[in-house]
């Protein structure tokens, strides 16, 4: 569902993504951890076709995200960590501007309950100027599955929500999984990735550090058998870790 | 503390250019700027030795209305514009300044230095372009005059906006410190109205324009009026001085209306902080939210009720959603009804003179044109909802399942028909106007009706043709167009603006030249002087800006898809 290949992102002299390879199926979640400035939201951008990689190849759902790229968009769901809204379009507005463009033909019976489910039923008609933090970013979650993409990719989803808003979201991306969705998350809250993710992607400097599942890790890494999931990242992504090749 | 000031004012201007600089190393802003410097040469010194020695810039008759539109300019942000932008600060202005242990004039002081540097550069971006036949005077004179002429005016913007905040914070004590700059423009103003006011009955009645025109110069030139308006000719004066002798004779006045602005100013510091707070507080969300959106943060906060909705089907051309949403906003932010405000005005008047007054509809006849144009020029200009306005939602339109054509396109059209509506009421109402006249006086019956008819055609051509250009300029070189609908404005910020318009209004020359010139055949070919040649004509000139514009969005297309989010911050 998600290939990619030898991923690159230069920018002039600096490299901010170094060769990564990593593959998401369908039903997987794949958590993308680093530190500040490792390279995931270069990454992520990539991934959705927001820039485009200095080498290496993206191929969404079978379609090379740089040479078909309204193909593998179709299929796709990028949310960003801050909601990007129209100022001038309302809650239902940015249902239908969405409808449109992916062509959901049943939209009037999606939007609806997918308002109701992320309670913005009663703001429909509200402009985002006029929405709390929270309520934007649960608009953009909306916005985001009302095409039932098969390729979710998110950054730091859970970023402004409140507590229930945060177990609804984390049940959602659950479920998103379950009904086949290939999804990547990226996030610093390594509770939830430890919760949600089938597979980890720890990169560091831009380059792969590990890749796999939690246990194929440890297993590479004998010394942090038995610590946590914290403790896993900072021995990873901390000084006197070496890349290493994605098994 | 003015050290500090100065090394802040230095060392951001020399990092701004240093910034600029650098992009000159992308080969297509290597290539603008080169052409940019080959116009400014071309214009600057080669236009010049053409020109009469110390001829004047304007003619003596359009020279004598410059300080009337001048006045009507001051009148204009004294009763409506409470222009806060004037009073605006970057957030880090704000962090940094607000809570140092500086006075308000200190901070004042500082604003207004700022200011200077890009008063300067559209200083001498206005004498390159504007400043003609004045050869015999050096071209930092000229400068010079110039900046001085924007720096009063810029300081009298800012003595407004302070005044307007002094009243609303304080009410009437606050107008009451006001009373003397009050009393001063209106003294001015009222004088003015008394002198032209018969001169203008007497103009409005005289058969010969010329005549009349000549009554009402002589108004302006002589006697209590041009007594009244000294203020603001002595600054014109030093601008547009031709010579030497003129520029050194025009240069105390306008030091001292200068220095008369600047004393008010600086005296009216005491409703300064606050207001310049709130003025800053807008403008750094404007400014975070332009900076957040290219990161993928949320948008600038508008507010209010969203009002009547315009339907959107879930099936059909995914392009359209773009288009709906750009009209949609554009209906919401009000600019609808400023574009087609002025085609209905006329249809209405039009109407209601149809049989009562054959002078108003030959007036109107006269006045539609320059509407016309005015709206094709000004529109691009505060409309903006295209892509100079969606690139700062660059990382969410990228992950649309769009070409990047097809984006392109709705984000042009989204400008242009709004206007070519605009543009039709207006033919319409010229089509009234014409209809309602005597024969000896009407245009042939032929014109109109070609005119008529094609016009549909015509205006989306014309209109696509020119917010092509306004969104090529900001595809190919997006860190020199300024982004969305908000500014700083006022005469500072004008060079950018300048340099817009310039390049724009070449570039669709060049793209309505084959255009015109296949217009013309067909149309001469056809028969020439009749309705069906005009109406073919007409078409087939549109069909080839149409083909034009095609290639032009496809090319365009490719830039957007090559664009990423770190060359537009």
């Amino acid at each position: 569902m998600i290939a990619v290949r030898q991923l690159r992102k230069h920018y002039g002299t600096f490299t901010a993504v170094n060769g990564i390879d990593f593959a998401v199926q369908p039903g997987e979640i794949l958590g993308l951890v680093g530190p500040n400035g490792a390279g995931k939201t270069t990454t992520l951008r990539c991934l959705s076709g927001i820039i485009a990689p200095s080498s290496g190849s993206v191929e969404i759902c079978g379609h090379d995200i740089q040479r078909h790229g309204v193909e593998a968009k179709r299929g796709l769901a990028f949310i960003p960590d801050e909601p990007a809204l129209f100022d001038y379009l309302t809650v239902e507005e940015h249902l239908r501007f969405v409808a449109r463009l992916y062509g959901v033909h049943d939209a009037e019976q999606r939007i609806a309950p997918l308002l109701g489910e992320l309670e913005l039923a009663e703001k429909r008609t509200t402009l985002p100027g006029e929405l709390s933090r929270g309520m934007r970013q649960k608009l953009a979650i909306a916005c985001g599955l009302l095409h039932d993409p098969k390729v979710l990719v998110l950054d730091e989803p859970l970023t402004g929500l409140d507590p229930g808003g945060m177990r609804r979201m984390r049940a959602t991306i659950g479920a998103r999984a379950a009904a086949g969705a290939a999804v990547i998350l990226s996030s610093h809250l390594l509770t939830l990735v430890e919760e949600l993710c089938t597979k980890l992607l720890v990169i560091r400097g831009g380059q792969c550090v590990a890749y796999g599942t939690l246990p194929q890790i440890v297993e590479a890494h004998p010394a942090l058998h038995g610590v946590s999931l914290e403790a896993v990242f900072l021995a990873l992504t901390g000084d006197g870790a070496s890349p290493v090749s994605s098994p | 503390m003015t050290h500090a000031f100065a090394y802040l004012i230095r060392t951001s201007t020399r990092n701004r250019i240093a910034a600029q600089a650098r992009r000159l190393r992308q080969p297509v802003y290597a290539m603008a700027a080169v052409c940019g410097l080959a116009y400014f040469w071309f214009v600057y010194f080669r236009r010049g030795a053409g020109a009469r020695a110390g001829a004047p810039v304007f003619s003596p008759e359009i020279g004598a209305f410059v300080p009337l539109v001048i006045l009507g300019y001051l009148a204009w942000i004294w009763l409506l514009g409470a222009d806060t932008s004037a009073l605006t600060f970057t957030p880090a202005e704000v962090s940094f300044l607000f809570p140092a242990p500086v006075t308000r004039r200190q901070i004042l002081g500082f604003k207004l230095a700022r200011g200077q540097v890009q008063v300067l550069l559209t200083a001498t971006l206005w004498v390159a372009l504007f400043h003609k036949g004045a050869e015999t005077l050096s071209p930092p004179l000229r400068v010079a005059g110039f900046w001085v002429f924007l720096s009063t005016l810029n300081l009298h913007r800012l003595g407004v906006a302070l005044g307007h905040a002094a009243s609303t914070s304080h009410g009437w004590r606050g107008v009451r410190r006001q009373a003397l700059p009050i009393a001063v423009l209106g003294t001015i103003a009222g004088v003015t109205i008394w002198g032209v006011w018969q001169p203008v009955i007497a103009a409005w009645a005289e058969p010969d324009a010329r005549a009349g025109l000549h009554g009402l110069v002589q108004a302006l030139q002589t006697g209590p009026v041009r007594t009244a308006l000294w203020p603001i000719r002595a600054t014109i004066e030093l601008a547009f001085a031709g010579t030497t002798v003129q520029w050194l004779t025009a240069l105390p006045g306008a030091l001292a209306v200068l220095g008369v602005n600047l004393f008010w100013v600086v005296r009216a510091d005491h409703a300064f902080e606050e207001s310049a707070a709130e003025a800053s507080a807008i403008h750094a969300r404007k400014m975070a939210a332009r900076r957040s959106r290219l990161a993928g943060e949320p948008a600038y906060r508008a507010t209010g009720r969203a009002g009547r909705t315009i339907p959107l089907t879930p099936q059909g051309s995914p392009w359209v959603a773009i288009l709906w949403k750009n009209v949609l906003s554009l209906t919401r932010s009000g600019g609808l009804r400023t574009l087609v405000a002025p085609g209905a005005l006329a249809i209405g008047i039009a109407l209601a003179c149809a049989g009562r007054s054959e002078v108003a509809e030959q007036f109107l006849l006269l006045v539609v044109p320059m509407i016309a144009l005015a709206l094709a020029f000004f529109a691009p200009m505060f409309t903006r909802n295209d892509l100079r306005t969606d690139l700062l939602q660059l990382p969410m339109l990228k992950t649309l399942p769009l070409g990047g054509g097809q984006i392109v396109m709705a984000q042009i059209l989204a400008g242009a028909l709004p206007v070519a509506v605009g543009h039709t009421l207006l033919v319409v109402a010229a089509v009234i106007a014409n209809n309602n006249i005597g024969s000896g006086e009407a245009a042939p019956r032929w014109v109109v009706s070609g005119l008529a008819a094609a016009s549909p055609v015509v205006l989306v051509a014309l209109n696509s043709a020119n917010f092509a250009m306004h969104n090529a300029m900001v595809l190919l070189f997006p860190s020199w167009v300024r982004l969305g609908s908000g500014g700083t404005g006022g005469v500072e910020s004008m060079g950018l603006g300048i340099l817009t318009f310039v390049a724009v209004a070449v570039a669709l020359l060049v793209l309505l030249i084959l255009p015109t010139a296949i217009g013309v055949g067909v149309y001469v070919g056809a028969g020439a002087q009749q309705l069906g040649a005009l109406v073919a004509g007409l078409c087939s000139a549109s069909v080839v800006v149409g083909g034009e514009l095609w290639l032009l969005v496809a090319a365009l297309g490719r830039a957007f898809e090559r664009i990423e989010p770190s060359h537009v911050a």
